[in-house]
């Protein structure tokens, strides 16, 4: 057994460290709220992409349809705080359960259907609950609801929203790690290879997959109640967006699918992408080479740029198989 | 309005029931037919109904391309490398069509605008008539074409057995380029109609997807007899919430009818019970 200070001085470990002090001392060093505000983004899209990848990743069950966790989320916080003026810590959590009950819920149905059919029933989902919330007169409608600010000035009110989401961030990142190395994503990943041979290896596929999709909702919820009371304002339309369930999917697809270190490259590399695309071509561009990056990464790269160290050769030897192979 | 769901989705069940392919990115190829007919209809001055033989064959070569240039290459992966690629395909024609018209709404305007037939009290506006006479055609059109010619009996061949069909000579293939063609061809006829009975955009495919796909798993995945049945009632239970319930729930019924559909009787109405999805 190797004692805890060998292990501190491994290159994984020594980067590991590297980059939490990076993050923590990050905002005294860049406090334009600019700069916050990307970092942000990056975290909240880590928390995003990360649960996306349980049941996407690990059991192959692909959602086109995890912005509903995101925008219920939102939702929650902001009916719990404009409506009942309940304090934001409390409407997070509660968030999060609200999307972990809806995942509940529609996991138990929707998981019977394989491959294509899921990722279409969760979009249908999506997009229903976009209707409902949009006719429903109490959240606002289709005009949404603003949220009251956080009464900090200007100067600082971006670094507790900057510690939250990457504390989130790093939670989401750890519980994902830790199933990866458990049971529970060895059956995930026994499911992803072939699901009625794990059927007939006595793993209840059902029990373990809807674990994964419950999971997988609770962190969008959470940061999709931070994300609303960070903007200080919700609506159907971009609470709701397919834009994220297509960014999610992009960044995933960039990073490595069923792997812990892609959602984070992929997360990145997209915020950043995004925020200077967004300055020299229009939204719409932008979109149109998501997609091509989206059908050329399928085509050529399919274990995402991740897999580029273990195509040239690693030397830990151990490559993943993806279900993309 | 049922009929134009029938078009949409026959092309859609089609694929699936020939290539096992879910394409995803159907309705943003219907979109495709209506900005091309609202384009030639405003700019070149074509009767919108005409632009029909226009849009078809554009359609098909657009989707023979899908599938030679991307659908092909991932045909030896698994169904979900072929899927993502298509939401790719999705997000690339969705905003180019947004970058060459706006995003913003756009109408056909024609001759038929607000003419109606009366018959008794009852008035049918000319336009969906019309519509619903093309998509008869249409749909008439593709039965003889998949029961009467040698390619359309070699695609039938193919989905029901594809390596028997390989075995006996069938170059599946180019089965599967002809498929994507002409479903393709058949979501540019949905397009031009929907675009001459309705307002549209390009992020308006969504809706659709929901429609087009509850009308495809509600009759039966791979069945066009299904799927025809389905759009009918479909597009009943549409117009019923619209009218008793609310216009603003009626896109929602779609994807609940789908949402139930897919929990209740996953194989359709007339799909193959034995058929695992």
């Amino acid at each position: 057994m190797r004692s805890w200070s060998i292990k501190l001085l491994e290159p994984k470990m020594l980067a590991t460290i590297a980059l939490l002090v990076f993050i923590t001392l990050f905002p005294l060093v860049f406090h334009e709220g600019y700069y916050l505000h990307i970092m942000i983004l990056i975290f909240i899209y880590i928390v995003l992409v990360e649960s996306w990848n349980l049941p996407g990743g690990f059991a192959g069950y692909i959602s086109f349809g995890h912005v509903l966790f995101f925008g219920m989320g939102g939702y929650t916080t902001g009916a719990l705080i404009n409506l009942f003026g309940i304090s934001p810590a409390i409407t997070f959590l509660t968030g999060g359960a609200v999307a972990a009950l809806l995942a509940l819920l529609f996991g138990g149905i929707s998981l019977r259907l394989r491959g294509s059919y899921f990722a279409i029933a969760t979009l249908a989902l999506a997009v229903t609950g976009k209707f409902v919330i949009t006719n429903i007169n109490a959240l606002g409608g289709a005009e949404g609801m603003l949220l009251p600010m956080l009464l900090w000035s200007p100067e600082f009110e971006k670094i507790p929203f900057y510690y939250g989401t990457a504390g989130i961030a790093a939670v989401t990142i750890l519980i994902m790690y830790k199933i990866r190395k458990s049971n529970l994503g060895f059956r995930l990943l026994a499911i992803r290879e072939d699901e009625d041979k794990a059927e007939a290896a006595g793993i209840d596929t059902t029990k373990y997959k809807v674990i994964a999709f419950i999971i997988s909702s609770f962190f969008p919820g959470i940061v999709g109640g931070i994300h609303a009371y960070y903007i200080g304002y919700i609506n159907p339309a971009s609470n709701f967006s397919i834009l994220y369930s297509a960014n999610i999917l992009v960044m995933a697809i960039f990073g490595g699918i069923g792997t812990i270190g892609g959602p984070i490259i992929g997360a990145t590399f997209f915020v950043i992408l995004s925020e200077i695309l967004s300055y020299t071509i229009g939204g719409q561009y932008r979109l149109v080479l998501y997609g091509i990056i989206l059908v050329l990464i399928t085509m050529f790269l399919p274990n995402g740029v991740i897999s580029i160290k273990e195509r040239i050769g690693s030397k830990e030897g151990r490559i993943e198989r993806s279900f993309l192979d | 309005m049922g009929g134009v769901y029938a078009v949409m989705a026959s092309g859609l069940s089609l694929i699936f029931g020939v290539t096992r392919v879910t394409q995803i990115a159907h309705t943003v190829l219907i979109i495709v037919g209506c900005y091309l007919s609202f384009w030639l209809a405003g700019s070149v001055g074509v009767d919108p109904f005409l632009s029909i033989l226009i849009t078809v064959p554009s359609l098909f070569i657009i989707g023979a391309l899908i599938y030679k240039l991307i659908v092909s290459h991932l045909s030896k992966g698994p169904p979900i490398a072929t899927l993502l690629a298509l939401f790719g395909v999705v997000l690339i024609v969705e905003n180019m069509v947004g970058i060459l018209w706006s995003t913003d709404y756009q109408a056909i305007y024609s001759i038929y605008q607000g003419r109606a037939i009366n018959i008794g009290n009852l008035g049918i506006s000319l336009p969906r008539l019309m519509a619903f006479g093309v998509t008869a055609i249409a749909m008439v059109l593709l039965f003889l074409f998949l029961r009467y010619t040698e390619t359309g009996r070699a695609i039938r061949a193919t989905s029901q057995d594809r390596e028997t069909a390989q075995v006996l000579g069938v170059n599946v293939g180019k089965v599967f380029l002809i498929v994507f063609g002409i479903s393709t061809a058949l979501a540019g006829v949905g397009g031009s109609l929907m675009g001459i009975i309705y307002s549209f955009y390009p992020a308006l495919h969504w809706q659709w997807m929901g429609v087009v796909f509850s009308v495809v798993v509600l009759g039966g995945l791979g069945s066009i007899q299904g799927a025809a049945l389905a759009a009918i009632i479909i597009g009943i239970v549409e117009s019923l919430t619209s009218f008793f319930i609310g216009t603003q729930w009626a896109p929602a019924v779609a994807f609940i009818i789908l949402l139930i559909t897919l929990m209740v009787r996953p194989h359709g109405l007339l799909g193959a019970k034995e058929e695992r999805i």
